[in-house]
């Protein structure tokens, strides 16, 4: 069944308040409405039409809109959801847009479905290039609670979403035994998100609050990076590849952090896979061997990974790198605050994350702002990124300020 | 005339009776440095948790037993979820903290919120700050030592620095 949620005309601004030249200017001070400049988290997506498409939770809403001057302006706000006071706007929780096959659009969020603080992931599917969304749906069949989906597409327009599943956890609870953290699952579709299939646990010993990475191989199939909890204390990042629907390789350990921690940290990875196979991880830690926000590479698929390289100044909280592997080329982008200041800066390699340009900052807000998402549009490599004071903003990974 | 002592202990009431009577307190950014001051010279504990928090919820009964053995510590409890707050309100009397210092988060939790309480603090939950006698405040990253807090509290009043 469809539901036209569309809004009513062409002319519904995005933003309560007024365009400022070509600048959309966001909203200060204390934000309520279910439009972008109130948005906890906007993120991004370039759908093969070149069209700039947003997904953001604001106001209690899960929202879409598209662009066709490079999030200068967008068309009329569709409200995918409304969930009011326990939609999931958490610090790594993020609803999400993406295409599978042409003109299919496909969105996925969470949100706390019970008294006991359940969540479900829910999907809305879009066949008319969004000018209407299905009414969503919970993407697992499973009666549990899932948070954190990261959807994915393969070559093939094949729809797949990794989630933090607690099923393990709520079976333990029932045999009166105590199981931390969450588990890994996965499953796919066929019909862009209407149904799904193969739904597995991959791992069962994860981080239950921080975002899962997603990014393909070069054979087409998903690598997935996300916090692994280790002998029920060790909370450290691990990556795994599916060599098929139905089978995941064993987890690799990205580094030796020696986070010992019984805390949500809300701070997940990044993963970026090149061309030629190379792993770009990032992450965040607080480990006795290292802290703070450090990158590394493997070229050999996961069984070894470099020595971690810090990333930004430690002294500003450097934090959710993004990292892009596009043709030759890999970047990092980050966030980081002086205690004034948000600033956005970016780095550059050439040669598959081996050596690295100096970093450069492109942006700075005084204000609440999302965190820096890398995007390709055509070869080149853009900034997301939204803020509460100076609006939402697609930044040329390359500029100079 | 309205001595320091006065305003403390006003202001200790007004956050009662904001729980008694089954609200939460509002915290907001900017609001940090008027906590501190509130300690005023007494050891401070300030107890960062979440509804959504899964190790949060584990250990609030352990909080709540821990206030019943140490009536004198002085603990604020601050929901940063931002969730509605029935349901923070429910979990807090479940864990016998009902009648706790309870307050909630009502701007976004972000760096700016972060770096006003703890410079260093990247955002973990639960976190607990702990405020000296000396106004130096000290970061407990997730899950407390029940222990080494009773023995924080007795050094404090002691009047001892601590070793770290």
């Amino acid at each position: 069944m469809s539901l036209a949620i569309a809004a009513a005309g062409g002319g519904v601004p995005v933003f309560a308040q007024q365009q400022h030249g070509n600048h959309v200017v966001g909203k200060p001070g204390p934000c309520a409405e279910a439009t972008l400049d109130c948005a906890n988290a906007a993120t991004p997506f370039f759908t093969r039409n070149g069209r700039l498409w947003l997904a953001w939770s604001a106001g209690g809403a899960v929202s879409v809109a598209s662009s066709g001057d490079m999030g200068r302006s967008f068309g009329p706000r569709i409200e995918i959801a409304r969930h009011e006071g326990v939609l999931d706007t958490g610090s790594d929780a993020r609803p999400q847009i993406v295409e599978t096959r042409d003109g299919r659009l496909v969105v996925a969020y969470a949100f706390f479905r019970d008294r006991q603080w359940n969540a479900q992931v829910n999907v809305s599917t879009s066949s008319d290039a969004g000018m209407t969304f299905s009414v969503p749906r919970s993407l697992s069949r499973e009666s549990g609670s899932q948070r954190f989906a990261t959807l994915g597409v393969d070559p093939e327009g094949r729809l797949f979403a990794f989630w933090i599943d607690k099923r393990l956890v709520a079976a333990a609870t029932k045999a009166g035994r105590k199981r931390p953290g969450g588990a890994i699952a996965v499953a796919w579709s066929d019909d862009d998100g209407r149904s799904f299939k193969e739904e597995r646990i991959v791992h069962e010993d994860s981080c239950e609050c921080c975002r899962i990475a997603v990014a393909l191989t070069p054979a087409g199939m998903p690598g997935f990076m996300y916090r692994a909890i280790f002998d029920g204390r060790v909370r450290d990042h691990v990556v795994q590849v599916m060599d098929s629907m139905e089978r995941a390789l064993p987890a690799r350990r990205v580094a030796d952090d020696n986070w010992v921690t019984d805390s949500c940290p809300h701070h997940g990875p990044a993963l970026s896979i090149a061309h030629t196979g190379t792993l770009h991880a990032a992450w965040f830690t607080q480990g006795t061997h290292r802290t703070g926000s450090y990158y590394a590479r493997s070229v050999d698929g996961g069984l070894s990974f470099s020595e971690p390289l810090p990333v930004g100044n430690a002294e500003n909280m450097p934090g959710r790198t993004s990292l892009l592997a596009e043709g030759g080329t890999v970047w990092m982008a980050w966030k980081e605050f002086d205690g004034r200041r948000a600033t956005v800066w970016a780095r550059r390699s050439g040669d598959d994350g081996h050596t690295w340009s100096p970093a450069t900052e492109l942006a700075m807000t005084t204000g609440y702002s999302d965190h820096p998402l890398l995007i390709s549009r055509e070869g080149r490599a853009w900034v997301s990124w939204f803020t509460r004071n100076d609006g939402y903003r697609l930044l040329a990974a390359g500029d100079r300020k | 005339m309205i001595s320091r002592y006065m305003v403390v202990a006003c202001c200790a009431l007004v956050a009662a009776a904001n729980a008694a009577a089954g609200a939460l307190a509002p915290y907001r950014q900017g609001d940090w440095k008027a906590v501190v001051a509130s300690a005023a010279g007494r050891p401070l504990i300030v107890h960062f948790w979440g509804v959504t928090c899964g190790p949060c919820l584990v250990e609030l009964p352990k909080w709540g037993r821990f206030m019943r053995e140490r009536p004198e510590a002085r603990v604020v409890f601050i929901e940063m979820d931002g969730t509605p707050e029935k349901a923070a309100l429910r979990i807090l009397a479940d864990a016998g903290l009902g009648q706790a210092d309870n307050r909630a988060l009502i701007s976004p939790f972000d760096e700016f919120t972060r770096h006003e309480i703890d410079p260093g603090w990247p955002g973990e939950m639960p976190s607990t700050m702990l405020v000296g006698t000396d106004g130096k405040v000290r970061r407990i990253s997730g899950t407390a030592d029940f222990a080494a807090l009773r023995a924080w509290i007795a050094a404090q009043r002691a009047g001892v620095r601590p070793s770290r």
